[in-house]
């Protein structure tokens, strides 16, 4: 009886030892975590790693500000992070990075090697949303956000279709880049931002990728259509035209794709359904001007954002992933090329659903 | 009289298998059917479901020839203790390198994805809970099993579809295309293991023709119903991050996980939940194995003492996962028990068949 109590009393302090904690805890007041990041090509092989710290209540006291921001060299972002722990007296944390924002000087160098290390090390969330910035990377990094949000926030929020996100803005996050990069049947799309005058960036356009190099970009309104024919297309987006705008409420795309003596043959079909949301009253229109107008102006869109693609040899919408099943495996690293001797067709079919609280008579 | 031990019931059987398939496929096996082909990756999937179903009904008939017993303890009276050992040593092997496999990986998996500097001897630890369940015995773990089937397998289904809400479905083709290739790749070879859950249970409990007819029906239901869930955690990586990058991760769908966001969930980590829900299959997969291994030794060595059989088992599972080196050891481990692993689907229940029909017509020329 003494015997089996004294095991249960050894087994019980064995049980001891599992209430250690673990290893890699460290106390959420000891980190500092970074709110956003940024990547600016730095002088020869080197980066420059922006990082945007949100601050505790108790420190923006003392500070006058809510956010910490310093940037740091490295030869890769891990080395940069390292030698930034130099210099801090917390923890660095990036688990919880919301943005990463690459400076314009990185649309020139292979983005693969630079994102590597937030998919193996698990280090950035793979949700963090990916945008390339024009404009002082120093200025952005280190200006209060003039709405008021928390550092990485602000441009979550900037992008988030529940918050200020409009589909033309085209939320592109870090594992759809990456895995973009390896993937020779479809290019990236990433936002263009630059440096606004009241805000802390504005949206420019996005950024045409071949293989992982900038090859061209999309203006707002070309990024429109490829909201629509890649499904991105989210809520609702106003189409401004010269004598009436439009609201775009609802979409519906049909891709439909052939190989005919080795040259894709690519049939996009999109039903829009719009409402009127404004008129001009000096040039007044019918519904099926306003109807032509829009037509006329989507076509035009549609063939300049294709022209700019196949020149590219980007296929941003993924039509090659159509193609997996009838090109051999080896021939996929012949897509690009292929897409470009690609024959595309656009069909619109639009419906004014209606004109709102007021008739166009 | 020797009492004969409780056997398991259709849905225990059932709540095991499906739980066996949930804490072999989620982690490791992806990676290993991804890069074993560049076609269409239910073939492979179907080719080792083919070949399980095939192994599973020479069980089904080798439990069916028990007459109320357990098949190590029916064998060594059919053959003597030390050819009963013979027959059984592979098997055994099998079964404590399946155990220090899956304490490994799971351990390496936790390293990789949440704790990066917790020392794997202590993550290892872990084996303590699922050898107490082992000790305790095969209800408990029956019990055990009803339970977290339940929980665990509406979680996975849960996270599941919401994986299912951002993948092109464009990206999984080709969809009937294959040449056959994974054939040639050892990787095809080496995920063989999450179809095996059927060899442990046929080594606890006591069977008849009626209970083996149980044992062969639950697992094909686990089997039905499993075999999309493992589909899928094949493919939602795939139809994520594409062919191309998912050969390149060694966990694809925690990567998978990591990528899933929305709004409305609101778990911010979704990795930590299924972490934690393969945490639960794993642990009690680990105790039937445990429990397999300490049963079978037992029958063996009906004089040993219990406590002191289990306990030299997870010293033993322990020091050797601890001794793993790396990731590439696990995988190498994997691949390279392939061999004892064919004995446990076809050699075992042959020999055993064999065996059986040999005492059966003795015993009728004897009367």
């Amino acid at each position: 009886m003494r015997k089996m109590r004294l095991v249960r009393a050894a087994a019980a302090c064995c049980l001891l030892g599992l209430l250690n904690g673990c290893w890699d805890s460290k106390d959420v007041d000891n980190r500092l975590m970074i709110g956003a990041m940024g990547l600016e090509k730095g002088s020869g092989s080197q980066i420059q790693v922006w990082m945007r710290f949100p601050l505790p209540k108790t420190a923006q006291k003392t500070e006058g500000k809510d956010f910490f921001a310093m940037s740091q060299p490295g030869i890769t972002v891990a080395d940069a992070m390292n030698r930034a722990r130099y210099k801090l007296p917390k923890s660095l944390d990036a688990t919880s990075t919301r943005a990463l924002l690459l400076d314009d000087s990185m649309t020139k160098v292979s983005l693969k090697s630079y994102l590597e290390f937030a998919v193996r090390e698990r280090s950035v969330p793979l949700d963090a949303v990916v945008a390339i910035v024009k404009g002082d990377m120093s200025r952005i990094f280190t200006s209060p956000n003039p709405t008021g949000e928390l550092s990485g926030i602000y441009t979550k929020l900037f992008f988030e279709p529940y918050a200020g996100g409009i589909p033309r803005k085209n939320k592109t996050m870090l594992w759809e880049i990456y895995s973009k990069l390896y993937n020779p049947l479809q290019a990236n799309l990433i936002p263009i931002l630059s440096e606004g005058t009241q805000n802390s960036f504005e949206l420019e356009g996005n950024a045409i990728y071949a293989k992982d190099r900038m090859a061209g970009v999309l203006n707002p309104d070309e990024s429109l259509i490829y909201e629509i024919i890649t499904h991105r297309f989210h809520d609702s987006e106003v189409k401004l035209m010269s004598r009436s705008d439009v609201k775009i409420v609802h979409n519906r795309t049909q891709v439909k794709t052939a190989l005919s003596s080795g040259q894709p043959i690519i049939d996009v079909e999109s039903w829009l359904i719009v409402t009127l949301v404004d008129s001009s009253q000096m040039n007044e229109m019918s519904e099926e001007e306003v109807l032509r107008e829009l037509l006329e102006d989507l076509n035009v869109q549609a063939k300049s954002m294709f022209a700019k693609t196949q020149r590219a040899g980007a296929d941003i919408f993924g039509f090659g992933n159509r193609y997996r099943s009838r090109l051999k495996p080896a021939q996929y690293e012949q897509w690009p090329e292929m897409f470009k001797m690609a024959k595309i067709s656009m069909k619109f079919h639009i419906d004014l659903r209606n004109t709102g609280l007021e008739f166009l008579e | 009289m020797k009492k004969n031990p409780p056997s398991l019931t259709g849905y225990d059987m059932f709540s095991i298998q499906v739980l066996f398939f949930g804490a072999s496929a989620g982690f490791i096996y992806p990676s290993l059917i991804v890069r074993s082909t560049t076609g269409a990756y239910w073939v492979p999937l179907v080719v080792w479901a083919a070949v399980a179903l095939l192994s599973c009904l020479l069980y089904s008939k080798l439990l069916g020839r028990l007459q109320e017993g357990k098949l190590i303890d029916r064998l060594c009276q059919s053959a003597g203790i030390p050819a009963a050992l013979i027959i059984c040593l592979p098997q055994l092997i099998f079964i404590f390198g399946a155990l220090v496999v899956m304490l490994r990986a799971y351990s390496e998996l936790i390293t990789m994805t949440m704790l990066p500097t917790t020392p794997i001897t202590f993550l290892n630890g872990m084996l303590l809970a699922p050898g107490a369940l082992a000790l305790a015995g095969m209800m408990p773990i029956a019990r055990a099993a009803r339970v977290l089937y339940l929980i665990s397998t509406l979680l996975s289904v849960c996270l599941m579809l919401i994986g299912f809400s951002d993948v092109k479905w464009t990206l999984g083709g080709p969809w009937l295309f294959t040449n056959g290739d994974f054939l040639m790749i050892r990787n095809f070879y080496s995920g063989s293991f999450i179809w095996m859950g059927f060899v442990f249970t046929a080594l606890i409990g006591s069977y008849n023709p009626r209970i083996s007819g149980r044992y062969r029906k639950s697992y094909i239901y686990a089997l039905l119903l499993s075999f999309p869930m493992i589909a899928g955690f094949i493919y939602l990586p795939v139809m994520t991050f594409g062919r191309e990058l998912t050969r390149h991760l060694t966990l694809p769908y925690i990567s998978k996980m990591d990528s899933v966001y929305h709004y409305w969930v609101v778990f911010e980590n979704l990795t930590a939940l299924f972490v934690s829900v393969t945490m639960l299959y794993v642990l009690l997969v680990m105790a039937l194995k445990l429990h397999a291994l300490g049963e079978s030794v037992k029958s063996l060595f009906p004089r040993a003492n219990p406590i002191w059989i289990y306990g030299i088992v997870v010293l033993l599972v322990y020091a050797s996962a601890s001794a793993l080196p790396s990731w590439r050891a696990v995988e190498g481990t994997i691949f390279y028990t392939l061999g004892l692993r064919l004995y446990a689907l076809f050699g075992f229940p042959l020999l055993g068949l064999a065996l059986l029909s040999v005492r059966e017509r003795k015993r009728k020329v004897a009367s």
